[in-house]
């Protein structure tokens, strides 16, 4: 899975810098990834790797980590 | 705050781009003061009873007219259309939150025909332009967003559009190539008889683009032609082909020659006295097209379908891209004509011995109209426009003239009619009062009129408005930009006093001691 990637749409989606975003972010230790940016991150991944999250995993994903791993359930 | 927008879902997403703040859902309870417009965003909700969900309609419109009566008259008001997202109807014919939703839409334009400061936004036109999508039931069940996060940006772009529409900010003249442009094939090869234009594909697809274009022309647009062509061979054209759409007398100005385009659009620009930057080139050619955009980046160059069947759709794009106006007033319609006419008018001059024998000649009517519902909406357009004869270019909304209105000042717009045609109204100008003194603070002239030494008339017989009010001095002031040169001796010519300058900014005053002599020939009426 392209952590890079990921990380750079993260960046686009909360409209901060890249470089505030690491393997370790999630919603709790940043402000910016508020509920709202939220969904767009999500529209962001599904157009990148053209995927579609259902409601629950989309609840869930709210660190870079389980981002990864619902990403990696979701294109096998 | 920009925007203080009142809603019933989330619309948080929509509005990144914008300085607004939100209600709470369905909350009207307050109206805060220093917002600059407000917003009116409701949708009807997620609701498989039918009834309710026609009430909820019902409600809404009780809700807005409750509203209404607490907004400032002088504040715009934005109002959004209503569309049904989602309807499930137990009974199939029943036609119960259909009807409820026509009949909310049809009161909110009844508004705006009522009040000046109401303006509608068509929401129905952005539903329709994005397609398919638009709702995402995922969205709604975890964050009550009806409109599927994806369409975001595209809905920001849309609204600024729409805020643009209603500011009057619109290009204004589509310069147009000839061969696979306005037919099919290439006139000076195939002749009369052989290129494509009339009942069969691809001749329909140029003949439909060709009604379009008129369309725009009567809806203000300006046309022009720039084609590499020889001139006779078209002119033969509008002779004798039996299918004219857009014919002759449509086109305001026309360079049919062998020269580069960019050199032609650049002639085209100063005969018809527009900005370059007012100006889309349309041409089937990716090479003129790229030429165009090299030398002269300020022309809007859109590309050009590939299959004569994607006409229609490209005219609609680049009409809703660059000339999509809210209100079409009748100074739009006229202004090819006026054009026209002002051609013949530079050649009528040519034949008098002095510009006063000129001037006489053309029974001027200059009607005098002050600032209110019909001439404000004008005015706001000429400032937004007018780039050349524009003393200051303060780019104003009709909102802020009515403020200016408010607060006592002089705001006014002159209609100018002559012999050769009517012009509507193309002078304005707005003076603040402060007891014994005025200032300029808005003075500004429709290049169509230019020539006639309409413009220091009309300030003298301002001044003289003024020193008949008991105002002893007048300040006036020259702020340069890159288009209003030809305005910086304008005061120095008009007998007022140069005092200083700073930053390029030219501050004037003017005693007014005397009743300042008008030719008179202009004839002035209140």
């Amino acid at each position: 899975m392209n952590s890079e990637k990921v990380l750079s749409l993260m960046a686009i989606a909360f409209n901060v810098e890249r470089a505030l975003l690491n393997e370790d972010t999630s919603q709790k230790n940043l402000s910016a990834w508020d509920s709202l940016r939220h969904l767009n991150l999500i529209v962001a991944l599904e157009d990148e790797f053209e995927v579609s999250f259902e409601p629950e995993q989309i609840a869930m994903m709210t660190s870079f980590a389980v981002i990864i791993e619902e990403l990696k359930n979701s294109i096998t | 705050m920009n925007f203080y927008i009142y809603r019933n879902f989330t619309v948080e997403n929509l509005f990144l781009s914008y300085e607004a703040v939100f209600s709470g859902y369905s909350d009207i309870s307050h109206v805060p003061e220093n917002a600059k417009h407000y917003v009116w965003f409701y949708l009807p909700s997620i609701n498989l009873n039918g009834f309710e969900l026609a009430n909820e309609v019902l409600d809404f419109k009780l809700r807005l007219d409750y509203l209404l009566t607490r907004i400032p008259e002088n504040k715009r008001f934005l109002l959004f259309t209503l569309d049904c997202i989602f309807e499930f109807n137990g009974e199939s014919s029943s036609t119960m939150v259909g009807d409820a939703i026509n009949d909310y839409n049809k009161h909110l334009y009844d508004l705006a025909s009522k009040h000046s400061n109401i303006k509608v936004i068509d929401f129905k036109k952005f539903l329709i332009s994005v397609g398919q999508g638009v709702f995402d039931w995922r969205f709604y069940y975890i964050s009550q967003s009806l409109i599927n996060p994806k369409f975001h940006a595209s809905f920001a772009t849309w609204f600024r559009k729409q805020l643009d529409a209603i500011d009057g900010k619109r290009k204004k003249c589509l310069v147009l190539d000839l061969d696979n442009t306005l037919w099919g094939g290439i006139l000076g090869e195939d002749g009369l008889e052989g290129i494509q234009l009339g009942n069969t594909y691809p001749g329909k697809a140029y003949y439909d683009f060709q009604i379009g274009l008129k369309q725009a022309k009567d809806n203000g647009v300006i046309l022009a032609l720039c084609s590499k062509n020889n001139e006779s061979d078209v002119l033969e054209y509008w002779e004798k082909h039996p299918v004219q759409v857009l014919k002759q007398n449509h086109i305001a100005a026309y360079r049919i020659n062998w020269q580069d385009k960019a050199t032609n659009i650049r002639e085209l620009a100063e005969e018809m006295n527009i900005g370059l930057d007012s100006m889309v080139f349309i041409d089937d050619n990716p090479a003129e097209r790229e030429r165009v955009k090299q030398e002269l980046p300020m022309v809007s160059v859109p590309d050009f379908p590939k299959q004569p069947y994607m006409l229609p759709q490209f005219l609609k794009e680049v009409y809703q891209e660059y000339f999509q106006i809210y209100q079409l007033t009748a100074e739009d319609k006229k202004k090819t004509e006026q054009y026209i006419a002002n051609a013949e008018r530079r050649i009528f001059s040519q034949t008098f011995k002095n510009a006063d024998e000129y001037l006489a000649s053309l029974s001027m009517e200059l009607k005098l109209y002050s600032g209110d519902e019909y001439s404000i909406p004008r005015i706001a357009q000429m400032t937004q426009k007018t780039n050349q004869f524009n003393l200051t270019t303060p780019r104003l909304t009709e909102q802020e003239i009515w403020d200016y209105v408010y607060s006592g000042a002089l705001v006014n717009c002159l209609g100018v009619k002559d012999r050769f045609g009517d012009n509507g109204i193309t002078v304005a100008s707005i003076i603040s009062i402060h007891e014994q003194a005025a200032s300029i603070d808005a003075f500004l002239l429709s290049c169509r009129i230019l020539g006639r030494d309409i413009e220091k008339a009309y300030l003298f017989f301002l001044m003289n408005e003024l020193q008949e009010r008991g105002i002893k001095l007048v300040e006036a002031s020259y702020i340069p930009t890159a288009k209003n040169r030809q305005t910086d001796m304008f005061y120095d010519n008009c007998g007022f006093r140069f005092l200083q300058e700073e930053n390029g900014i030219k501050r004037y005053q003017k005693e007014l001691d005397f009743k300042i002599e008008i030719k008179p020939y202009y004839k002035f009426e209140k």
